[in-house]
Order: C-alpha cells, then sequence, then structure tokens
C-alpha cells in the first residue's frame, strides 16, 4: 500500500518535472531565436505547460470519422502510463530507483520501443492522408533509431557487467562516469534520443509546414493532451537516461558532506546540461529529409554504433585485467 | 499506382489559400495540379466602378507585402495616361520606398523559407531585423503596411533630413544583416541539405515558363525590368543585376540575399543623390479629366514583373484596368519543379517562388456534382450574368425591401 502512494507520489513528481523540462526546454529555445518564451502563467511562465495541459483537457472532445473511438481512448492513457512506469526504473531522486531487477535495461528498452509502436498505430487509426504519412514516417524513424539507442544503452551495461540501471549507477559512484569509456556511445544516445523524442532536426513525423502534424494531426482536446503529456515524459526520459547511463547519475563533488539530497540536484544540473544541449541542437538546425535521415542513421549511426559496442568490449576487458 | 494527396487551401504550410493536388508514389511525386480561385475579389471590375484617384488606395491593398509596388505601377501608368511631368524629388521618394519595400519583402520570405524548412531560429532573426525596415517606413509613410506614398504625378509626403538618415542606417544595417545570413546559408549544413539541388528549373525551362523575378534571376536569366526597362530613376542608379546558376532552391535564397545588398546600395545612392528643394508631385486633381488614352506600366516588384494595363475613356474612371502580379508567372513552374521529388520538397518549393495567392486569383467555375472546372470568357461572363440576374431578378427585389 504504502509502496503503491509512493509510486503516485513519484508519478506527480515526474509529471511536475516533465513540465519544468519543457519549460526549460521552451525558455532555452527562445532565448536562441531572440524571443522571450512562455511569460505570463505564473513566476516567468514557469506554469505554462501546465496551463497548455489543462487547456487541453477542458476542449471538446471530437473522435474523427472513420477512427476507432475505443482505441484512440486506450493508447492515449496507455502510453502516458508507460511513459511515466519507465521512468520508475531511472534512479533520478534516490541512488535506488522504485522498481530494480537485474536485467532491467532490456526492460527499458523494450517499453520505450512499445511507446514508438503505439504512436505509429494512432497515426494508422486516424483516417487521412497526414496522419497515415506521419505513421509511416515514424515508422522509418523508428526503425532506424531503435538499433543506436539499443546499442549505446547496452555500452554501459557491458562496460559496468551489470544489466541493471540501479547497477550501473553504483559503477559510476567513484567518480568516473561512463562517457569517460565511451564518448562515442553517449553521442550515439544523444542523438537517437533526439530521433525519439521528435525534436529538430528529426521531426519528420510531425513536420508542421510539411503534413500538418503528421501523426498528430487528428488528435485533439484530451487524446492530445496525453499524447503531449507522453512526449514531455519522454524528453525527460531521454535526458535522465543519459545522465543515468553515461554522466555518472547523481555523483559528483560534495556528495559526502551535503548528503543523498545532493544526490538530486547533480542529477537534475546534469539533466538541465542535456536537455540544453537537445534545445540548443533544435535552435541551430533545419529539418532535415525523410531519405537524409534514413542515411544518416543507416550509413553512420549503426556502423558507429556496432563499432563503440567491440570498443566497449575491450574496455570491458582491460577493467577487468 | 499513384496516390492523391490535397494540399491546402488550408495547410500550414501555405500562408494563402491555394489547392494543389499531388500525385504521390510512395513519397515521390510523380504530377501535381494547382487550383486557385480561393480568394478573388474582383479588384480589377471594381477600378472601372472608381475614379482614378480612389483607384489608388484600392490597388495598394491588391497586396500587403509590395502594396507600394502596385500603388506606384498603377500610378506611372496613370501617370502616362494623363501626360503629367512628375517632379525628380517624386521619382526619388518613390524608388526609395520600392526599394525599401523589396528590403523587407525579402527579410520576410527568408524567414517563411526557413520556417518551411523547419529552422525557426532563423526566421525569427530575419522578422526581427525586418523590423528595423518596417520602422523607417512608418517614419516616412506614417503606415507600416499600405503606405499610400503615391499618387497620380508624385507623392504625398515629402521627406526630410531625419527620415534619410535613418534610411541611411537601415541600409547599413540590412546589408551588414544580409551578409551574415548568406554565411549562415552557405555554411549550415542542414539547410544546404535541404535546398541544395531541390527544385530545379534549367535556364531553357525558366524562359519557356515565362518566370519573373528572382525565380528567373536565380536560374541564370538576366530579367530585371529595373535592368531590362529601366523607369523612374534606374536609368541613374547604379547597380548590377544579381543571377545565380544554381537553379535550385539555395540559388533562390542566395539571389534574394544579393538583391538585399543590392537594394542597399541603391538607397544609399538614393539619400546621397536626393533633391534638396522642390515639388513633389504634379498638379493633378479629382477633377483633371484625362485624355483618351492607353497605357502599359511595368515595375520589377519584389516577387518580380508587375504588369499594369490601363485604359482611359476620357472620363474620370478608368476604362480597364488589368495586372499581372508575379505569381501567376511563376505558379506553373512550380509544378515543372516538384516532379520528382519528395514531399517533404513541396514546402521549400512552392515557397521558393515567393507565392502571393490572393494577388494572382482568377475565377474558375466549379461544378462540384461532374466534378468540372472551366473558365468563363468574357462573352460566356456576361451572358451568364444577364441569365442570372433574369432569374434572380424578383428575389433580389424583394430581398431589398
Amino acid at each position: 500500500m504504502i509502496l503503491l502512494i509512493y509510486a503516485f507520489a513519484l508519478s506527480a513528481l515526474f509529471i511536475f518535472f516533465s513540465f519544468l523540462i519543457e519549460w526549460i526546454e521552451r525558455k532555452i529555445v527562445a532565448r536562441i531565436q531572440s524571443r522571450i518564451g512562455p511569460f505570463f502563467a505564473g513566476p516567468r511562465g514557469l506554469l505554462q505547460p501546465l496551463a497548455d495541459f489543462l487547456k487541453l483537457m477542458s476542449k471538446e472532445d471530437i473522435v474523427p470519422i472513420g477512427a476507432d473511438e475505443l482505441l484512440l481512448t486506450i493508447i492515449p492513457i496507455l502510453l502516458a502510463s508507460l511513459a511515466t512506469f519507465v521512468l520508475m526504473f531511472i534512479p533520478i531522486f534516490t541512488p535506488d530507483p522504485l522498481i530494480s531487477y537485474p536485467a532491467d535495461l532490456i526492460y527499458i528498452i523494450g517499453l520505450s520501443a512499445s511507446i514508438g509502436a503505439l504512436i505509429v498505430m494512432t497515426g494508422y487509426i486516424n483516417p487521412g492522408p497526414y496522419s497515415n504519412v506521419g505513421a509511416a514516417r515514424f515508422g522509418e524513424l523508428f526503425l532506424s533509431f531503435e538499433i543506436p539507442f539499443a546499442v549505446s544503452v547496452a555500452v554501459p551495461a557491458i562496460i559496468s557487467g551489470s544489466a541493471s540501471i540501479a547497477e550501473i549507477v553504483k559503477f559510476q559512484e567513484n567518480g568516473i562516469p561512463i562517457i569517460v569509456f565511451a564518448p562515442l556511445g553517449f553521442i550515439l544516445l544523444l542523438i537517437s534520443l533526439i530521433a525519439k523524442v521528435e525534436k529538430v532536426p528529426f521531426d519528420i513525423a510531425e513536420a508542421e509546414t510539411e503534413i500538418a502534424g503528421g501523426w498528430q494531426v487528428e488528435l485533439s482536446g484530451r487524446r492530445l493532451a496525453f499524447y503531449r503529456l507522453t512526449m514531455n515524459l519522454e524528453t525527460l526520459f531521454a535526458a535522465a537516461l543519459c545522465v543515468a547511463l553515461y554522466l555518472g547519475a547523481g555523483y559528483g563533488p560534495l556528495l559526502d558532506t551535503l548528503g543523498s539530497a545532493m544526490y538530486f540536484v547533480w542529477f537534475f544540473i546534469k539533466l538541465i546540461l542535456v536537455v540544453f544541449v537537445i534545445s540548443l541542437i533544435e535552435g541551430i538546425m533545419a529539418r532535415l529529409r525523410v531519405d537524409q535521415v534514413l542515411r544518416i542513421f543507416w550509413r553512420y549511426m549503426v556502423p558507429l554504433s556496432f563499432l563503440q559496442l567491440i570498443l566497449a568490449l575491450f574496455v570491458r576487458l582491460i577493467i577487468t585485467l | 499506382m499513384s496516390v492523391k494527396i490535397p494540399i491546402g487551401p488550408i495547410h500550414p504550410m501555405l500562408k494563402e489559400p491555394i489547392n494543389f493536388t499531388f500525385y504521390v508514389e510512395g513519397e515521390t511525386i510523380v504530377d501535381a495540379e494547382p487550383n486557385i480561385g480561393f480568394v478573388h475579389r474582383g479588384i480589377e471590375k471594381l477600378t472601372e466602378n472608381k475614379t482614378w484617384f480612389q483607384n489608388l488606395y484600392l490597388l495598394e491593398k491588391v497586396c500587403g507585402i509590395c502594396s507600394s509596388s502596385h500603388q506606384g505601377c498603377y500610378a506611372q501608368g496613370a501617370e502616362m495616361i494623363f501626360e503629367a511631368n512628375v517632379p525628380e524629388k517624386a521619382l526619388y521618394i518613390r524608388t526609395l520606398m520600392w526599394e525599401l519595400e523589396r528590403l523587407h519583402s525579402h527579410l520576410l520570405w527568408l524567414g517563411v523559407i526557413m520556417h518551411e524548412i523547419g529552422f525557426d531560429t532563423l526566421f525569427m532573426y530575419t522578422w526581427r531585423d525586418r523590423e528595423a525596415v518596417m520602422d523607417l517606413v512608418e517614419m516616412i509613410s506614417g503606415r507600416r503596411v499600405g503606405y499610400s506614398i503615391n499618387t497620380i504625378g508624385g507623392v504625398r509626403r515629402d521627406i526630410d533630413y531625419r527620415m534619410l538618415s535613418k534610411a541611411l542606417d537601415v541600409a547599413n544595417f540590412i546589408a551588414s544583416r544580409a551578409e551574415f545570413y548568406e554565411r549562415v546559408v552557405l555554411r549550415e549544413r542542414t539547410i544546404l541539405d535541404r535546398t541544395d539541388g531541390v527544385g530545379v528549373l534549367s535556364k531553357v525551362d525558366a524562359i519557356r515558363l515565362n518566370t519573373v523575378g528572382p525565380t528567373a534571376r536565380a536560374s541564370g536569366v538576366k530579367r530585371d525590368i529595373r535592368y531590362n526597362l529601366p523607369y523612374a530613376i534606374y536609368d541613374e542608379t547604379p547597380f548590377d543585376i544579381v543571377t545565380d546558376d544554381g537553379c535550385d532552391v539555395l540559388s533562390r535564397i542566395i539571389v534574394r540575399i544579393r538583391e538585399m545588398i543590392v537594394s542597399a546600395e541603391i538607397i544609399k545612392w538614393i539619400v546621397f543623390n536626393m533633391p534638396k528643394n522642390g515639388p513633389i508631385a504634379a498638379k493633378i486633381t479629382h477633377f483633371t479629366k484625362p485624355p483618351e488614352n492607353e497605357a502599359i506600366s511595368r515595375v520589377e516588384a519584389p516577387r518580380g514583373e508587375l504588369f499594369y494595363y490601363i485604359k482611359s475613356n476620357g472620363s474620370l474612371k478608368p476604362e480597364r484596368v488589368k495586372i499581372r502580379t508575379p505569381t501567376l508567372a511563376n505558379i506553373v513552374s512550380v509544378i515543372h519543379m516538384v516532379k520528382g521529388h519528395y514531399i517533404a520538397d513541396i514546402p521549400p518549393i512552392v515557397a521558393g517562388i515567393d507565392p502571393c495567392m490572393s494577388c494572382m486569383d482568377r475565377v474558375a467555375i466549379i461544378d462540384v456534382r461532374n466534378d468540372k472546372k472551366s473558365l468563363f470568357n468574357h462573352d460566356q461572363l456576361v451572358r451568364y450574368a444577364i441569365k442570372w440576374y433574369k432569374k434572380n431578378y424578383r428575389w433580389l427585389r424583394e430581398e431589398r425591401r
């Protein structure tokens, strides 16, 4: 029972942090583009993501003619809960995540892949060419980024010798983050995560000016609110995964003197750093075309991820010697 | 088998309503079909009911961005009809406004094309820089859009040294920014990926399809009315025609950026050579009757050649005003350009000609039941109108009561 309450509280915290991350990202992109960004809701527009969410929730509920209403009701809820659930494996607040067992990394890869599959499904259950083209494009993107993503998630597991996130985080306790052993893996993970959260230059599946929002185009009201929440949670998940696997989680200086609160502070600082990099890339690049994205992933990212896999084995060999 | 993808009249890619039907195989476009006529406003007909001077303010509403080009082109044609001697200072002020308009139009377009390829940062930057021009235009004419500075026989407002010194500042500022944009566009990998080799229109095709303006110049065609048939003071202004041999969207960007630099140079020249004193308008009043006459007036608007045919029957109202805007000349080339490209290339190619749909709109009769489309010629239109009024006259009369 206590565990359940704890899980609920944690979910609320995740949603809060995902809104915070969205605000930070919007502010950074706005500053890059010499705009102000969110300003009116709350202090410095801090509550703007929440206001957007609530506004969408209060909108009229429209189901497009020809769409499967039951699926359209289930999938958004399923997506948001999956995205929250997958975050429970990551030790954001304490070194011990809520759920942890040996080889949970594989489970995480599976869960995040099912989020992508559900998004493709959303595009196809809605009628209309834009929705279907968007779904097809997300499918292509999904097949491309999933291999570098899975491999670059596996690399820390190989180096630390454990397929559990908690164990990988403990491996970095001594102050040396895994990025030192595998910088290439971190870059691969970051790029494939940008594709995963559909940010520029890989936002081909929503591409507002080309296909009018892609798989999201037919969604509105509460359903769209849940999809947006899912994307926010995914962004938080992506950044948190980078920090937990490669950037040494919450470990850093002053941890011994200030205690476990410092763990979260360090984690959060690193989280913002990753979000800053993602926002910077979003600010200074144009959207690529589908064929260019596929070329980047299949010609460069996939071979590089295999190279990183081999390098990781050597690193592991040297560490164990 | 090809799939039909309708784009427009409402789509985020398009700022104004037009409908394209693209036939795609996978992601590749095999054919396309434009369908115009969503915002036809009947302005040409309306000009026949208004006096020569009222038309000045009607015709600048043909296009919001190139309002001064439209008004100036009409005023220029009307001056030919009135056989007026336009003072030199008026021509200088008019040309200054035309060049300022070219600056802010090209900046706006640069933002739009960057937005189309997903580069929103440059969109924000160019629109911020555009504000400098808009402020200057507001300072000179009192309005940001639709300056109403032209009149038949000259201009309506004089210009003073404060405006001239600010014009100099703005020209220097925009020239430096244009150089920065050129550097960004030529170095940023993602922009090059999206625009280089996209929407190729060879020089032969550009001439064959009668493209005008920057679209033609980006295909290496030296087609610029300022250069070919100098009007106003362009025969004195030193400037080079900007062309590029890339023939793709990238060279359209480059041509427009370089034209901004050239425009800035022209503005600087105008500021230094502006006559100090003198009248700004010839004496033509609302009640001056023109002789029976006809005139063709051509102006290089920011989007390309703007063509006005004006006919007078000696009364206070023109008998006919015919407008050919640059977008109508260029829209056919879009169909040629998109073939063989991806769906993702549609926005940069369509935006690449700087389309202004409502300027160019024509009427087409669409029979929804039979899915047929036909165009009316003048006689058919008159016959249709007579038939319609005979049928609906009683109903109309009752409505009025």
